[in-house]
């Protein structure tokens, strides 16, 4: 993709997914991909990594920041819209050392990622098992001397203080292996450029999930998690089964070759 | 009482008994068993995370934040359950382990060595009933090829084990290959049959052989590798495209008449084998331990769950 452009290679797809990866191999391609599909309204999840390619190709493209990166990929870009989380930066062993496991998630009402969930899953078996992750985070936490996020633990518990159960927001749990997050420093840039942030850790720190408003586009969604470790062939996960449907609706609504 | 399935390889790998052990969860499932699965791996990486996935497939990651084999994925996605740090145990593990009892001091001033300390500490790893009415099956795959030289002291484990736990509560599976040959149009045992010697130099004898073959195993050949692999008959699975549709082509077997006396032949033996020493003790207290399914019971609830599907969404 990176040598011979994207219009030929991409012809006549339906969806994308992008999914986790290390390394700079290809992520070029990758970037050029999820503008394919940005601009031609495909169908697009973004998991892990593939979430952090549409946010850097969001911000080089519609923010205009030729150069924006990870500093995963590029150590010297100017805008690091993707940099190493906090409590990794002294982090020199490799084994088993990243944010690993089942994190919760609050989601933002009236986004797409929440009507997602909430449709495919029903609210209470999510909120349950949010509280089951934030509990086991908690006490990880306590043993490892605590990352950023879990400092703030009443925050957590906060959220479910309104009594009306309607009031009280989405909570999920995904699996996660990374180092890398969305540098918090460009989060205004992106709210204000257009870019949902549908998801963010219970204390806000991290964002998890961010999509485009179907105004703009049917489904271009990301997820710094993994949804497919939670995906079984009895119960497809939320993110997946959208994008099936995504794309089948618009295959239908193109027609005609494919 | 908990009973205990060891799912083995030979002649080479790849040849899916991940899928297998996964399979035969899921269907024991279905069921009514209580069904947990664990994977060892010989590598000697304490987990799959620093390891390039086109070594050894995708790292899996468990709820509680531990890095494992990707056979954890088809585990999971199979018997539909989530697994934790304790299903998935490499030698990495168990000689770490072990290392730091020494260096703590927790052996006594004794020679540290393979046999007993590892395969005392790779014992340890087996499933053990988490209370008085756990009856569950445990399934434990073993990764790699028997006669690799990593996963000796996994089969001296499981040779003990079987030998310490009795007949009626541990059976071993043993997947091997059957390779056609094109040119004088044969299909060979030999290498089953070298593999299955391999397990028995280790003083282990398969119960249940899965033969993965390219084309359908004739009659006489699954005779013959009854007769000299030592098993009562051996259980073919037909090559499918999608891992998925594993479980559909075993119970499929099991359907087709010229499998289904010798079907309830292996498996059942062994599986009754397993049922019938487990009779809970007829006490007022039995009223809450689980009455284990007799072989006429389960043959009665497939031809009721023979009308409806396993995996739904495949077929919707």
């Amino acid at each position: 993709m990176e040598a011979e452009g994207t219009d030929e290679l991409l012809a006549g797809i339906d969806g994308m997914i992008i999914p986790g990866g290390f390394g700079n191999r290809g992520t070029e391609g990758m970037i050029m991909a999820a503008n394919y599909a940005r601009e031609h309204k495909i169908p697009y999840l973004g998991i892990c990594l593939g979430m952090q390619m549409a946010m850097i190709e969001y911000a080089r493209n519609v923010l205009g920041w030729h150069d924006a990166n990870s500093s995963e990929l590029n150590p010297d870009t100017t805008h690091p819209v993707i940099d190493l989380m906090p409590e990794q930066k002294n982090v020199t062993d490799l084994g088993g050392t990243m944010r690993l496991g089942a994190y919760p998630c609050v989601l933002k009402k009236g986004s797409l990622a929440e009507k997602l969930y909430v449709e495919y899953h029903g609210t209470e078996s999510i909120r349950r098992a949010g509280l089951a992750a934030g509990a086991r985070v908690g006490t990880a936490a306590g043993m490892t001397g605590g990352s950023e996020e879990m400092k703030d633990f009443e925050s957590f518990a906060k959220l479910f203080e309104s009594e009306d159960e309607k009031d009280r927001p989405v909570l999920i749990s995904e699996r996660h292996r990374h180092r890398y997050e969305v540098n918090n420093e460009y989060r205004d840039a992106f709210t204000k450029a257009g870019l949902v942030l549908s998801g963010t850790s219970p204390n806000g720190h991290i964002i998890e999930m961010m999509e485009l408003p179907t105004s703009v586009h049917p489904y271009f969604i990301g997820t710094q998690g993994h949804p497919e470790f939670k995906s079984r062939p009895n119960h497809a996960h939320p993110l997946f089964a959208g994008l099936v449907r995504a794309a089948a609706d618009y295959k239908n609504k193109n027609g005609k070759e494919n | 009482m908990v009973k205990y399935v060891f799912v083995t390889g030979g002649v080479v790998s790849g040849l899916g008994k991940g899928i297998t052990a996964a399979s035969l969860g899921r269907l024991l499932k279905a069921r009514g068993y209580d069904v947990t699965m664990q994977k060892f791996d010989p590598y000697l990486n304490i987990d799959p995370g620093t390891m390039n996935p086109i070594q050894h497939g995708e790292v899996f990651v468990t709820d509680d934040g531990t890095e494992t084999d990707l056979d954890l994925g088809h585990y999971e996605r199979f018997i539909d359950e989530s697994l934790d740090h304790n299903s998935n145990v490499t030698s990495g593990k168990v000689y770490w382990s072990v290392l730091n009892k020494e260096r703590h001091g927790d052996y006594g001033g004794g020679t540290v060595q393979v046999i007993p300390h590892i395969t005392n500490e790779i014992k340890s790893r087996f499933y053990r009933p988490t209370s008085e009415n756990d009856n569950r099956i445990a399934i434990i795959e073993v990764g790699g090829t028997v006669g690799d030289i990593e996963s000796q002291p996994f089969y001296e484990s499981i040779r003990q084990f079987m030998q310490e736990v009795g007949p009626g509560n541990a059976c071993m599976i043993h997947v091997t290959l059957i390779p056609y040959l094109y040119g004088s149009r044969e299909m060979k045992t030999k290498p089953t049959q070298a593999s299955v010697r391999e397990l028995q130099r280790m003083g282990i004898r398969a119960d249940i052989i899965v033969c993965r073959s390219e084309f359908e195993i004739p009659q006489e050949l699954r005779d013959k590798i009854a007769l000299f692999c030592n098993v009562p008959s051996s259980f073919p699975a037909r090559n499918r495209t999608f891992p998925t549709g594993m479980p559909w082509s075993m119970r499929s077997s099991i359907r087709s008449r010229r499998l289904k006396s010798r079907w309830s032949a292996s498996i059942h033996s062994c599986m009754t084998r397993i049922s019938r020493s487990s009779r809970p003790f007829t006490t007022a207290a039995s009223q809450t331990a689980r009455r284990y399914p007799s072989a006429g019971s389960i043959q009665r609830k497939w031809r009721q769950k023979e009308r409806t599907s396993f995996l739904p969404a495949l077929t919707e």
